[in-house]
């Protein structure tokens, strides 16, 4: 919601462009041919993890097209974290330059109980990563800059005020009914990615539901502008001042921009609770408890409930859902956007190795159960966190203000106020990895010399890390045409201090290979490689059978 | 401050491990709903009771309760402003 008087594009900060709407070549072909051609894969939905994974399969010089209702992008700045491993998957894609110029990096975090600061958090980090733990960017953003990549792209056809109404799917692929400006018209795609939001249509029509919890307390979130001094840090208040039975979150945005979170009380008529007037009075008295006596200007606002819901198979036939469309999470630990752009990279990787031919339909099986599983593990912290955060019985609720009055004084109590940001998740029971030391983690980053770090040096496609193996590259190549091999040994390459600073971080000896995926996860870590064990590791992490 | 002994910045090695700290927080949130608001405050004097007995040291019982006194003097200090 914006402020009365404002339509709900005015933004303060955010010029949103207009994008028409472009006659669909479908609607010809089907008046000539009966119908139009088959597409490898439609996208739904051109927010950020639509686009995160058109950009992906564009990567492997797979098209697709990117269906979205609106003609502009969200109306308002909703996921404004993100975390490290995401910056990894811009990286990829080619679109993290932007977002490393505008969004304000940060590490810290501190939790107050009135006045007292009671507890301070710095996420890891060190000289061995390229990216800090977290950086904070308006949706609009997200969006625009995913979008400006994608239009480059020449593999990538982005059509707006395109609506899915219907969707029937087939032995090959799926026939989408699609209503545009220009006329209905029916497009066929052997793959369609669902990335259409919390309220998907696509799952209504395939009568899929999302299963789980629902969190009774309600978050007033509102971004508002005002030149206010102060660092890039996530600050929570339990009972401020000047609201003792709520709970705030303040967060920097770029361009003077402060997203100010805060908690309904008990019994809160909703409907009053979001009127400009009411809005208005509230941030006012979290300005001043946070100290700020000059202006302000109110931006947007919105209200949140928290939830942990999702489907219980990720893929329907030739659907595969990805972001919210597949699940939803509470805010607490900003996992709903960097969920979502890893399922987009995720599926992103997998389907074009499938439809390149370089990977059985089985490498496809393991999207529900990595990503499922991701999603569940993000219950399970966000969950903990919810219950901080808006305590859903007075149990709760008892305990969490006996954590709070006690960290004051008491260091053991101080961690409950933790909000369990966001970690890089493990592929651990993953089908695709072979049982191994870190297999299905994420790859530690490393940082080597002459201002570099080991992960940049990854290929698009698998990559071995290997020392005083003598690995074949045509070998692998067999498995994986976009093989990397990353021979410590090689001088050209790596330092002596390099290959050191890998075998020592990394934790692994001479003779071993370790496999990374595209995703940089690792699938195995191979003692006494051999380039047929090395093979071996590549075919079953594309979900073959060596 | 009171001139209770010199633990209140406990944990380190003498305090539980997080996780276990976590169970015992879980559990008890869930006593007290079980419990219902009435019977709350009885029985969670019981459970300070049965773990006094547990403990076997007076002092540190009794330097604990005046702990939790000055918690909740801070927090009607604060909702009072």
């Amino acid at each position: 919601m914006r402020p009365a008087g404002r339509g709900l594009l005015q933004s303060l900060y955010f010029q949103y462009p207009h994008f028409e709407a472009e006659r669909a070549p479908e609607l010809d072909q089907q008046a000539r041919d009966g119908h139009g051609p088959r597409h490898a894969v439609a996208i739904v939905g051109a927010g950020p993890i639509g686009l995160t994974a058109a950009l992906t399969l564009a990567r492997y010089g797979v098209a697709s097209v990117v269906l979205e209702r609106n003609s502009t992008f969200n109306d308002g700045s909703r996921a404004i974290c993100i975390a490290r491993p995401s910056m990894h998957i811009l990286d990829r894609i080619g679109a993290v330059q932007p977002f490393l110029d505008m969004a304000l990096g940060w590490t810290r975090g501190r939790s107050f109980y009135g006045e007292h600061e009671i507890y301070a958090f710095e996420m890891p980090h060190s000289a061995d990563e390229r990216y800090l733990p977290m950086y904070n960017l308006q949706q609009q953003y997200i969006e625009q800059f995913l979008y400006d990549a994608a239009a480059r792209n020449p593999l990538i056809d982005v059509r707006w005020q395109s609506d899915i109404i219907g969707i029937t799917q087939t032995a090959d692929g799926a026939t989408l009914a699609v209503a545009s400006p220009a006329g209905a018209y029916e497009l066929r795609a052997t793959h369609v990615l669902a990335a259409d939001g919390a309220r998907s249509g696509l799952r209504r029509m395939l009568g899929l539901r999302l299963k789980g919890e629902n969190y009774e307390g309600k978050y007033v979130i509102a971004d508002i502008k005002m030149a206010h001094d102060y660092p890039t840090e996530r600050r929570a208040f339990f009972a401020p001042k000047s609201n003792p039975e709520s709970t705030v979150l303040v967060h920097k945005q770029p361009h003077d921009i402060w997203r100010i979170d805060y908690q309904l009380r008990e019994g809160e008529n909703e409907d009053e609770a979001i009127q400009e007037a009411t809005i208005r009075a509230k941030v006012q008295s979290v300005l001043t408890d946070i100290g700020h006596s000059g202006g302000w200007d109110l931006e947007w606002w919105s209200i949140y409930a928290a939830n942990t819901l999702c489907l219980d198979d990720y893929r329907a036939g030739c659907v595969t859902f990805i972001g919210d469309s597949a699940h939803i999470v509470p805010i607490f630990g900003v996992r709903g956007l960097n969920n979502g752009l890893a399922d987009a990279h995720n599926i992103g990787w997998k389907l074009a190795y499938m439809l390149q031919g370089r990977a059985p339909t089985a490498l496809l099986d393991s999207y529900t159960p990595e990503r499922r599983g991701a999603t569940l593990d993000v219950f399970a912290n966000a969950t903990k966190s919810t219950r901080f955060m808006t305590p859903p019985s007075r149990g709760w609720r008892v305990m969490r203000d006996a954590a709070l009055g006690l960290a004051v004084e008491h260091d053991f109590a101080k961690r409950f106020a933790d909000p369990r940001q966001m970690q890089p998740y493990t592929y651990a029971d993953s089908p695709l990895s072979t049982a191994s030391p870190r297999a299905g983690a994420a790859a530690a980053n490393v940082q080597l010399t002459r201002g570099r770090y080991l992960l940049d040096l990854a290929g698009d496609g698998f990559t071995v890390v290997t020392a005083g193996a003598g690995l074949e590259t045509a070998g692998l190549a067999a498995v994986d045409p976009r093989v990397t091999v990353l021979n410590l040994d090689d001088t050209a390459l790596f330092m002596a201090e390099d290959r050191a600073a890998v075998l020592r971080h990394w934790d692994i000896a001479d003779g071993v290979a370790v496999v990374v995926r595209p995703d940089l996860h690792v699938a195995a870590t191979v003692a006494r490689a051999t380039t047929s064990a090395v093979a071996d590791c590549i075919t079953r992490a594309l979900g073959g059978r060596p | 401050m009171t001139a209770h002994s010199g633990t209140a910045h406990s944990g380190g090695a003498s305090g539980l491990p997080f996780n276990d700290l976590e169970r015992i927080y879980e559990a008890l949130a869930d006593a007290i709903d079980r419990t219902g608001r009435e019977r709350e405050a009885v029985m969670l004097a019981r459970l300070v009771l049965l773990l006094a007995q547990d403990s076997a040291d007076p002092e540190r019982v009794l330097a604990r309760i005046t702990d939790a006194v000055t918690a909740a003097t801070r927090d009607t200090a604060l909702k009072e402003g």
